[in-house]
């Protein structure tokens, strides 16, 4: 786990990335970013929650928030959430694949 | 096969229907509504799929969202006797429903001008609706091809963007450009500013980098049009 988390860290561009469970506890985290990991996850999982229950939809869905200072793109999952901090500048695509084949292999792991 | 069955692969209207009608006699009717929304999508001139979904919103008691969907049916076939049924049955006057569909342009509240920026990204292949609310979320307009409730999507977006939005600082994100969704039904794109929400509905295969242009242009014009920040 700790490797793929790295590996997705290493991607020229991602900030930081961090593997939190749905109540918002880190499991894996990587990356260099200076950000308050505990507020950040405790934040993530807050935001899926709020989609979780104002859409009726549990799982199985992707937020990516284009921001100024940073991209985040956000993968829900039943049991997880992959959460990825990014330069503003990235190709969404790329790290959008990368994201998709880092998260079939956690569910298969998990 | 995924969680939600077979939809993925699957174009045939009828087999899309049968699925649907197999789901509802198995107790799945959430994933029979998520099919024959997609039904709706895929063949917009059919209203089986319509009468199906209405019927199942009738089932679970939600009058006003089996009306919605009865109305855009419709507007495709206003002499379909099975709609003016379900209708009657709903006990709404069908024939202010028709006189309305044949007569007057949806109910938007926009001016001529906005209207066709809207209008306009509703031929944008992909793009199922938009949806213009303001900063605490009520429905400035809309253009839907979908059956959905537009009061109500409007303001549930708008709060879950409100949510990302207020979540910015702590995350260290800056301004919100935008906000992609991307869920098993659809995708949304949010594009906001301090007082406005521009809220495009898409098909989940819409390609987003050939629709960018289009939206950032008509989420600007939507600004100018109606003068807010």
């Amino acid at each position: 786990m700790k490797k793929m988390m790295e590996g997705i860290g290493s991607i020229n561009g991602v900030l930081s990335c961090y593997l939190v469970d749905r109540d918002g506890e880190i499991v894996e985290d990587a990356g260099n970013d200076k950000l308050d990991k505990t507020l950040a996850s405790a934040v993530i999982a807050a935001i899926t929650k709020e989609l979780s229950t104002q859409m009726g939809i549990e799982n199985n869905f992707s937020i990516i928030v284009m921001a100024q200072k940073k991209n985040l793109f956000i993968v829900t999952q039943k049991n997880f959430i992959l959460a990825v901090f990014t330069d503003p500048t990235i190709d969404t695509g790329k790290i959008r694949f990368e994201l998709r084949e880092c998260v079939k292999a956690i569910s298969e792991e998990l | 096969m995924n969680e939600k069955g077979l939809r993925p692969d699957i174009n045939s209207l009828d087999v899309l229907i049968s699925l649907a009608d197999l789901y509802v006699e198995n107790g799945l009717v959430e994933e029979a509504k998520d099919l024959l929304k997609t039904a709706i999508e895929e063949n917009k001139e059919e209203i089986k799929p319509y009468t199906l979904l209405s019927k199942i919103f009738i089932t679970q008691g939600d009058k006003k969202k089996a009306a919605d969907v009865l109305k855009n049916a419709m507007k495709i076939s206003p002499e379909d006797k099975e709609i003016k049924q379900l209708l009657k049955s709903l006990k709404i006057d069908e024939k202010e429903e028709v006189k309305e569909t044949k007569t007057k342009k949806p109910a938007t509240g926009l001016g001529d001008s906005l209207d066709k920026v809207l209008s306009n990204l509703l031929k944008v292949k992909g793009i199922l609706g938009v949806l213009i609310v303001d900063d605490i979320g009520a429905l400035i307009g809309a253009k839907l091809e979908l059956p959905v409730e537009k009061e109500s999507t409007g303001a549930i977006i708008s709060s879950i963007y409100d949510k990302i939005k207020f979540s910015s600082a702590d995350l260290e994100l800056g301004l919100i450009n935008k906000v992609f969704f991307e869920l098993p039904g659809g995708n949304i794109i949010v594009l906001g500013s301090k007082s406005l929400r521009f809220i495009v509905l898409t098909a989940r295969n819409i390609l987003v980098s050939q629709v960018e242009n289009v939206l950032a242009e008509a989420f600007h014009k939507t600004i100018d049009l109606l003068g807010v920040e």
